[in-house]
């Protein structure tokens, strides 16, 4: 690469300069003024949706690319094994929905509200696609869905919070999102406890006395109590007095396509 | 021509593929191109869709790296001649 040094004379210079910043200041400013502004967050949107299609399809691709090499041994033990998953799952689907219906029918007797309600939406894209520990989702104003709506992973699975919405299109962002705060409890013991997310992962510092061992489960109050993180590791401090708790999101959020948002605001 | 089509381009591997791609498309471009002020507008869009936090610095991280990436640039011109090929 060759560098040639050029010498040019102050002010003409400066007056480049000028004449640049009188094109770029007033770009800038209507980049900024049209940011605060929701229907170009959501037009945007809107065009980008064919592409983070694309990205997210191929990305689902490239992550099945290894299972079409395996040898046909595993493949036929793999087979055997998801078959027994198979019955055995039928076997809990049927006990769960009998739980699903005494539960209600205790709801009902007790007068306790009833399981918020749900609109289920499709993941459009998420990491490495979109920032760390975010989903893009495809519903937005239209289906009901506000800021700060809890966003579900089946019925019991709290994965984050709705943190930005456009009329089709809403993000959001994980628990495990670098600094967001979730309230909870630990339900072994009841105890409160307060848990940061730190980018792929959560933590907690609690005193040392505080109980909680590794598997035990955050669970977080909503319309109905749900499960938010699981204790993966507990590092004592003696020197400070505190534990270290890091925890993990409960569900592999890479191989999720469809979530629930909870229409009510928290 | 070629600059219209690298524009598209740093508009839509970022997309596709991964976001931070568009930093060193951005950093290309100002290598390929005089001055590619689009960045400024690619990283705009990008900011439009995507979300890193709440204050200011993380509605915008991607225009606020263009801008100054710009900035730099003009700073640059005036002293250094790099190669350009669009």
């Amino acid at each position: 690469m060759t560098y040639l040094l050029k010498h040019n004379r102050q002010n003409n210079f400066d007056r480049r300069i000028f004449k640049k910043l009188a094109v770029v200041l007033p770009v800038l400013i209507l980049i900024l003024i049209l940011g605060f502004s929701q229907p170009v967050r959501s037009t945007v949107s809107d065009w980008f949706l064919p592409l983070f299609k694309t990205g997210n399809y191929f990305y689902e691709t490239t992550n099945k690319i290894s299972e079409n090499f395996a040898s046909k041994d595993e493949l036929m033990t793999e087979n055997a094994k998801l078959s027994n998953e198979i019955e055995n799952n039928i076997l809990d689907m049927i006990d769960y929905e009998s739980i699903k219906y005494e539960n209600q029918k205790l709801r009902e007797e007790l007068k306790m509200r009833p399981i918020g309600l749900n609109v289920g939406t499709n993941v459009i894209a998420r990491p490495p696609q979109i920032p760390l520990d975010s989903l893009l989702l495809n519903s937005g104003i239209a289906s009901g869905i506000n800021l700060n709506n809890f966003v579900l992973v089946g019925e019991r699975t709290l994965v984050g919070k709705v943190v930005e919405v456009s009329s089709n299109k809403s993000t959001a962002a994980l628990n495990t999102f670098a600094g967001a705060l979730t309230y909870g409890f630990v339900a072994r013991t009841n105890e409160l406890i307060e848990i940061k997310g730190i980018g792929g992962g959560m933590e907690a510092k609690v005193p040392i006395d505080f109980d909680i061992k590794v598997g035990d489960k955050i669970m977080v109050n909503g319309s109905s109590a749900y499960l938010a993180a699981i204790v993966g590791a507990v590092e004592e401090d003696r020197s400070s007095g505190f534990k270290n708790i890091l925890l993990s999101l409960p569900v592999d959020i890479s191989k999720i396509n469809v979530v629930f948002v909870e229409l009510q605001a928290k | 021509m070629y600059r219209f089509l690298f524009f598209l381009i740093a508009i839509i591997i970022p997309v596709v593929f991964s976001w931070w791609l568009f930093i060193p498309l951005a950093l290309l471009f100002v290598f390929l191109a005089k001055i590619p002020y689009e960045i400024i507008l690619i990283g705009f869009l990008l900011d439009s869709v995507y979300y890193f936090g709440e204050s200011f610095w993380f509605q915008y991280p991607l225009t606020i790296f263009s801008i100054i990436l710009i900035a730099v640039a003009c700073f640059l011109n005036g002293k250094i001649n790099w190669h350009r090929s669009i």
